[in-house]
Formats: structure tokens, C-alpha cells, sequence
């Protein structure tokens, strides 16, 4: 069990330019913003379970990944693994984690560009320190299911960027550690290669009893693996079961509509609805928006008029549950 | 157990910097025919002059067993020059940092290749030089010794600038370009530092390297002992250890606040 308590990181503020100072005064006196990453996180992680971390750009998925890496040392707070702080005991918690990079941070792999596939996974199965027997086994294994069992012995600079991150996952099986972060895992990918990822996320979890932390921007990939999930901007937003998370936006608050209609809808009308209501896209004769269940009725009544001929409502996805929180939650500045 | 990790790691660290250094043939043949021109532009250029000073003094017979001598240990103490910072700045080390060998096994795991590839090199050179220009040198335990305190400097030094580039991010290393520069001019690698102007010899003086290479001559030249040359040997132990904990100290520093500053790592 992974828990995060009061976790908050405040980067220290950046040195200031020499073309914004305009005296000596602003740089002796002129106060500095500290640079706010994180503010007060708390939530848990289950064993074995897949857990998204979901969040917009700049909302701290990054920063929370080198903390429980040891790279960062956090402000505030603390991470418990198995109730031993992973920031103080950086050494205990070596074997249980395994953080695999996606998109541009890849290039920081820990693959050797003019070495083979199978060397590399050798050199890294041979550092965590897998006995000589069970390694090649392994290798093979991971290879054959990711379907490069074909590229064994070419270079991983001969590799496209797709095969290169896909190999990625090819370490989880190697090392078979208890906790596996998946950072941005499928970025930049072509959907065949991310159906194929996302089987061998799911597989690593049922198969190896895996922890997976998950950190995304792809909503269809959270909902789509995760058990449970984050939404957080430097501060937690929401936190639960996946599933729980959709049924109660779409159940209980919100609908996802899309509307046909006989007449066409007056300009006034279209400009006081977008302004109003979380608006998809609209035509003359057509409108397609979320809206809170209590508003549905004020809606058909506006638009009676026009005389509606389909409603459809469509089921609410995480994508939309993300746009709405996430969307109201950045009207807050976060500089201190 | 957990000896048996770094070890394996060490091997592990050997295995694949071998395989990306041998990946570059064509470098590794021209590094090959380089040490084969130098060996024998320098070996002809060293016999051909006639140094007006008394390189006696230094335990060396000939201009060529100084300047042999000289470059041998040259290379043998700045082995470990930039390498602990290559390593903490590299893609690599994030990975490496979260696996379980310790981070002394690393270092030593990730240097190893270098080092025996330079020493399998060094060796090569001397034996080039003793056959074809009748280098005559002595190895005893002292000179053994000198250059590993040379080399603990050079490794402290590289600690401290190592901490440095940590906590500026400087993708230049200043200490170590100025150590590396000065040590060619004023340290008395190629000529003996009385041949320097006299503010020269001032910073000669100043210079670590000047004592370990005259030192490392009387040892390997003349076929002194350690307790003939004591108390220069004792500053070297004084020197070595003040700059090994001032670098080590430095170092610490340099690594927890590019923690807090999130200047190590990739993401």
C-alpha cells in the first residue's frame, strides 16, 4: 500500500532576469514567487491495483513521480510504501519501484542507442541483479508478447519511436517489481500501438500482482485500465473508483445531450446557451452539451419553441468529467 | 547478498560500456593508430632534445624517461577527471539511482571500463617505449602508491566540481578545465617548473600535481623509496585528505539541493 500524506512542493524561485530589474532596490528588496508544484496531497494506493493520476498539463504528475524516485525531496509531507517513508529511506524502497518514462522523456531511458535490444535487457536484468537462468527466459518471454522477438539483436537506435517505447515495458517483466509507474506511458503513439500497450498494462497487472501508477492525459486510456483515479491540478480535485467517478457525473449531475431540432435556433439564443452551458458544438438545428440535471428542464423550455424533433444522451466520459472539473478548478492562480 | 548485488552490478556496468565503446570501431581503430603515431613522433622528438636543465634532480637519466615518466602518471591520476559528474548528469543515472546496488558500487561499476581500457593502453604505450626507445623505468610499491593518492585527489577535486555542476547546472566544468590546463603548463609535465618564469613557478608551486609527478619520477626513475622522499609524501596524505573531505562534503551538498531544486533527473 502506497500512502501520500500533506505532500506539497514549492520550488525555490527562479533567479531573476538582469532585463527584469530595473534597480538595485528590486533585487535586494523585491520579494520572489516561490514556484507552487504540489499543495497538500493525500490519497492512497492499493495494492495491486491500476491507479491514474490525471491531471492537466503543469499539474504536478511529474513532479509527484520524482518524488517517490527520491530525485526530488518535497517541501512538505511524505510518501509511505509498506509504512517506510520513501523519502527518508531512499535505499529500502530500491527493489520495489520501477518508473518507466513515455513520449520526450524517453530519450532518458536507460537504453544504450548502439547496443542490441537483448544486450541492453541483459545489462538491466543484470543490474537489478535477476539470477543468469530465470534472465534470458525473461527476455524472451517480454520480447515474444510485445512482438519483438524479430529485433532481438538490432540496435536500439535502428528501433521506431513506437517499437522504442513500446521495449519499455518490456523492464516490468524483466525485473518483476512490485510497483510499476507508467509515466505518460502512450504519449505521441498510433492507436494500434497503444491498444497493444494497454493490453500489456493490463496483463503485467493480472499476471504479476503489479501495482500501476499511472499518470496520463489520455482520459479514454485511464478509463479504460484504471481501478481507480486522481484528478488533480497541484491540488487534489477528486479521488475514487473509476467507475464510481463516471456513474456518478453522468447518474446524478450531469448529462451529456445532443439535441435536433425542426426550426432554426436564433442567433440570441445560441449566444446566451454557449454562454449558459458547457456547449460541445452547435448548429442552427443542432446542439450537443453537458448539463447539470437540474438545468434540463430550463433548456427544453428555451428550446421548445424550435421544436425538437431528437434527444439523445449520450454516456458522460471521463473526458468530459475532466474538462468540467479541471476547467473550473484553473480559475485559481496558484503562485505564492 | 547484497555484495553479491554489486558485484553483479559492477560486472553488469563493465559488460555495457564495453559493448558502446567497441560499438564505435571506427573510433577505437583511429584511438589505436593515434597512440601508434604518437609513440613513435614523440619517442623520436624526445631523443632529439636536449633540455638545458637538470632533470638528474628528478630521478630521470633522459629527457625522454622525464617526459615518459611524467605523462604516464599524467594519465593514470586524471582518470577519474569528469567522470563522477558525466555519470550524476547522464540519462542513465536517474535508472541506475533507483536499482538496487548501492551507489558506490555504481560509480565504481560505471568507471571501470574506462579505467582498465586506459591502463590495458598505458601499459601498451610503456612497453612500446621500453622496446623501441630503451625506456627504462622502476615499479616499486612507492610509486603504486603516489599514484593512487594522485588519483584519490583528481577523484576528490571531480567530487568537488561534480557538486558544483549539480547545484548550477552548468554544462561546463570550470575546475576541472582549469586543473586539466594548469596541469599541462605549470606542473612541470613537459619541461621542470624552474624553466617557468618566476610568477609561473609561483602557481607551479601551488599546483598538487607538480609534487605528485616529481614524486612519481623519483620513484619510477630513480628507483627511490617512499621513506626517502617522506615528507613530501606526508603533504601529498595531508593535501589529499583536506580536498577529499572538503569534496565530498561539497559533493553531498551539491546532490541534496539539486533534490530540492529537481535539477537531477529526466522527467
Amino acid at each position: 500500500m502506497i500512502r501520500v500524506e500533506n505532500l506539497s512542493k514549492y520550488y525555490p524561485p527562479p533567479i531573476r532576469s538582469l532585463f527584469d530589474v530595473n534597480s538595485i532596490k528590486d533585487i535586494l528588496f523585491k520579494p520572489r514567487e516561490k514556484i507552487l508544484a504540489l499543495y497538500n496531497l493525500n490519497f492512497t494506493i492499493f495494492d495491486g491495483e491500476i491507479f491514474g493520476m490525471l491531471g492537466p498539463n503543469g499539474a504536478g504528475k511529474t513532479t509527484f513521480c520524482k518524488i517517490i524516485n527520491g530525485l526530488l525531496i518535497p517541501t512538505k509531507g511524505n510518501i509511505y510504501i509498506d509504512n517506510f517513508d520513501v523519502i527518508r529511506e531512499h535505499k529500502k524502497k530500491k527493489e520495489k519501484i520501477l518508473t518507466i518514462f513515455g513520449g520526450d522523456k524517453s530519450i532518458y531511458s536507460p537504453f544504450q542507442w548502439r547496443v542490441s535490444i537483448y544486450k541492453n535487457l541483459l545489462f538491466i536484468g543484470r543490474v537489478w541483479g535477476i539470477p543468469s537462468k530465470d534472465l534470458n527466459k525473461r527476455i524472451d518471454y517480454s520480447l515474444s508478447l510485445l512482438s519483438l522477438t524479430h529485433k532481438k539483436n538490432e540496435w536500439y537506435e535502428k528501433l521506431s519511436a513506437g517499437m522504442r517505447q513500446k521495449l519499455h515495458l518490456a523492464l516490468p517483466f524483466i525485473i518483476r517489481p512490485k510497483i510499476l509507474i507508467l509515466d505518460e506511458p502512450t504519449v505521441y503513439l498510433d492507436i494500434m500501438t497503444k491498444k497493444n500497450i494497454w493490453e500489456t498494462i493490463k496483463l503485467l497487472s493480472h499476471q504479476y500482482k503489479m501495482t500501476v501508477i499511472l499518470t496520463t492525459n489520455d482520459l479514454h486510456e485511464a478509463e479504460l485500465l484504471t481501478d481507480r483515479i486522481l484528478i488533480f491540478n497541484k491540488k487534489k480535485i477528486i479521488e475514487g473508483k473509476t467507475k464510481d467517478i463516471i456513474e456518478k457525473f453522468s447518474l446524478y449531475s450531469q448529462k451529456n445531450l445532443a439535441i435536433k431540432t425542426k426550426k432554426k435556433i436564433s442567433y440570441d439564443d445560441i449566444k446566451y446557451i454557449t454562454n449558459k452551458y458547457q456547449v460541445e458544438s452547435v448548429s442552427e438545428k443542432h446542439l450537443e452539451l453537458i448539463i447539470s440535471n437540474d438545468e434540463i428542464s430550463d433548456l427544453l423550455h428555451l428550446l421548445n419553441k424550435y421544436v425538437i424533433t431528437d434527444i439523445t444522451s449520450k454516456p458522460i466520459s471521463l473526458e468530459d468529467i475532466f474538462i468540467k472539473i479541471v476547467g473550473e478548478d484553473n480559475e485559481i492562480k496558484y503562485r505564492f | 547478498m547484497k555484495l553479491n548485488t554489486d558485484f553483479k552490478a559492477i560486472s553488469a556496468l563493465i559488460f555495457i560500456n564495453k559493448e558502446v565503446f567497441l560499438s564505435r570501431r571506427v573510433d577505437v581503430v583511429i584511438q589505436l593508430v593515434t597512440i601508434a603515431f604518437n609513440v613513435i613522433f614523440v619517442g623520436i622528438f624526445a631523443n632529439l632534445i636536449n633540455l638545458n636543465a637538470s632533470i638528474e634532480e628528478y630521478g630521470t637519466l633522459t629527457y625522454l624517461q622525464y617526459l615518459m615518466i611524467g605523462s604516464i602518471i599524467h594519465i593514470l591520476i586524471f582518470i577519474p577527471k569528469g567522470n563522477i559528474s558525466s555519470f550524476i548528469l547522464s540519462r542513465l543515472f536517474p535508472f541506475l539511482y533507483n536499482s538496487p546496488p548501492s551507489f558506490i558500487s555504481l560509480l565504481i561499476g560505471i568507471n571501470l571500463w574506462q579505467f582498465l581500457w586506459n591502463i590495458l593502453i598505458i601499459t601498451i604505450i610503456t612497453i612500446l617505449y621500453i622496446l623501441f626507445f630503451g625506456l627504462i623505468i622502476t615499479i616499486n610499491i612507492g610509486a603504486v602508491i603516489i599514484i593512487i593518492f594522485g588519483f584519490i585527489l583528481i577523484f576528490a577535486i571531480d567530487l568537488f566540481s561534480t557538486g558544483f555542476r549539480l547545484i548550477t547546472k552548468a554544462s561546463q566544468d570550470p575546475l576541472n578545465w582549469f586543473l586539466g590546463v594548469s596541469a599541462q603548463l605549470v606542473s612541470g609535465l613537459y619541461f621542470p617548473p624552474e624553466k617557468l618564469p618566476e610568477w609561473l613557478q609561483f602557481l607551479s608551486k601551488l599546483h598538487p600535481e607538480t609534487y605528485i609527478l616529481k614524486m612519481g619520477r623519483l620513484t619510477m626513475g630513480g628507483g627511490y623509496s617512499l621513506t626517502q622522499i617522506l615528507p613530501e609524501f606526508i603533504n601529498l596524505v595531508i593535501m589529499t585528505s583536506i580536498i577529499l573531505c572538503i569534496g565530498i562534503v561539497m559533493f553531498i551538498w551539491g546532490f541534496r539541493k539539486s533534490r530540492v531544486l529537481g535539477t537531477i533527473g529526466y522527467f
